[in-house]
């Protein structure tokens, strides 16, 4: 990861306005990811890093969370990779606008029998929706995003990945690799997206918890 | 469930499990307490409210114990979990250990990450990777070490030392970094010690302090600088 994109535990601190105990017991609490935290031997010699905006980002919400009077269990269930256990039926996912009619639709296709739906096809669904709504991917890559977390859900599940949309000459490929990893792809290849599954999983348990029509 | 002889025993669902002379548990178990008085050889893991050695016990997989207390001699080769963990025998622990409290007396050996809200210790201990605890008191009575060292309130002190017993050798803390909001520290080896409050009491070597708050004393620290928002 490029140095400039990172920042260290010293500098967090300072500009967050959080202490050591803090931080520490959010990590005992899971509520910051165990590969966010990056050791680097400096000059003074080893000192731990964190990916700055995504860290920035999260000590924001864990604060603004407990502002509002949640506890840190909440907090860390909210921010966790971990699924959702109930299932949701259409209607409970049309309420709370958590996925769109056509992403829907595209689902239901391909699996006509399914009235329930489980947190982690309501994933496939959610990651699909974001790559058709940002224009990065046609139906058919729709589709192919959709089987493929389907899948690679097993995997998915126990660590923190990033789904990736490949294309070479109008063929594309959707494939799952883990979020640390840099991707070298030919000349003709293009990387058309690569969205983090961690924050489409948060995005989507946010959108899930809300109550109906808010 | 009852092992007096010798006996072995499949996994299951127990109630309480006592095991006073030689037993052998094979596979998964779910027990109230578990008590071992003689030895035990669990190939599984061990999920129940308490866990009480008093003579020898070697877990295979993962243990996930409520109040575990460690009189005797265990090993645990997975991951310990629980409310709380006491140790005033021996323990080896491979994987990490997550719980509320821990209190060390006797000889603890960690291979993973200790979590915890509460840490004491007043024996001798390894930990092979981080301390991470709300609150960590350290009594020296013989070598320490941990990778690094994290939380809140950080206090280590060098053990009482009586006139009659004979001298009990090294007894120092050693430590990569040491981080905490309020370090009080004693007999303590360290590359990095970083706090808002930070102390260096008698018999320390540390390499860098780096504090936002004060410091106080320093003597056996080679640099030692406060950090001051650059902003």
């Amino acid at each position: 990861m490029d140095p400039a994109d990172l920042i260290s535990k010293k500098d967090l601190l300072l500009q967050a306005g959080i202490s050591y105990g803090q931080l520490y017991r959010w990590k005992r609490k899971g509520l910051i990811p165990e590969d966010w935290f990056v050791r680097r031997s400096t000059f003074t010699g080893q000192e731990t890093f964190f990916p700055r905006e995504k860290m920035l980002a999260r000590v924001e919400r864990i604060l603004s969370m407990k502002d509002e009077d949640h506890s840190l269990d909440d907090i860390a269930e909210a921010v966790s990779p971990m699924p959702l256990p109930d299932t949701f039926t259409r209607a409970d996912v049309e309420a709370r606008s958590a996925a769109s009619f056509s992403a829907l639709d595209l689902f239901a296709e391909a699996h006509p029998g399914i009235t329930e739906y489980r947190f982690q096809e309501l994933l496939a669904v959610a990651a699909a929706d974001e790559l058709l709504r940002s224009g990065d991917a046609g139906t058919d890559e729709a589709r192919a995003v959709m089987a493929t977390l389907e899948a690679g859900w097993v995997v998915a599940e126990k660590t923190s990945m990033d789904l990736v949309l490949l294309r070479k000459m109008g063929v594309s490929t959707a494939l799952l690799v883990s979020s640390a990893t840099e991707l070298v792809v030919e000349s003709g290849a293009r990387v058309v997206a690569r969205v983090s599954l961690p924050s489409v999983i948060e995005g989507l348990k946010t959108r899930l918890r809300k109550p109906e029509g808010e | 469930m009852r092992i007096a002889g010798a006996g072995t025993i499949s996994g299951g669902t127990y109630g309480n499990v006592t095991v006073a002379g030689a037993g052998t548990v094979r596979g998964d178990v779910d027990a109230l307490a578990f008590k071992v008085g003689g030895a035990v050889d669990v190939i599984g893991n061990v999920k129940a409210t308490s866990i009480v050695v008093n003579g020898t016990a070697t877990f295979d997989g993962d243990v996930d114990g409520g109040a575990v207390v460690i009189n005797g001699t265990t090993d645990v080769r997975g991951h310990l979990k629980g409310d709380s963990l006491k140790v005033s025998g021996t323990a080896s622990i491979d994987g990490p250990v997550t719980t509320q409290h821990v209190e060390i007396r006797g000889t603890a050996k960690i291979g993973g990450d200790v979590e915890a809200e509460v840490f004491e210790a007043k024996g001798v201990f390894s930990i092979g990777g981080l301390l991470n605890a709300g609150t960590i008191s350290i009594q020296l009575y013989g070598g320490a070490d941990a990778h690094d060292i994290g939380g809140g309130t950080i206090e280590v002190r060098e053990g009482k030392q009586w006139a009659f017993l004979p001298f009990l050798g090294e007894r120092n803390l050693t430590a990569d970094t040491i981080e905490g909001d309020t370090v009080y520290l004693e007999n303590t080896r360290a590359k990095v010690v970083r706090g808002a409050d930070v102390t260096i009491g008698v018999g320390c070597r540390i390499d860098l302090v780096e504090y936002t708050g004060s410091l106080t004393g320093s003597a056996g620290v080679t640099t030692s600088r406060k950090v001051e928002p650059t902003a």
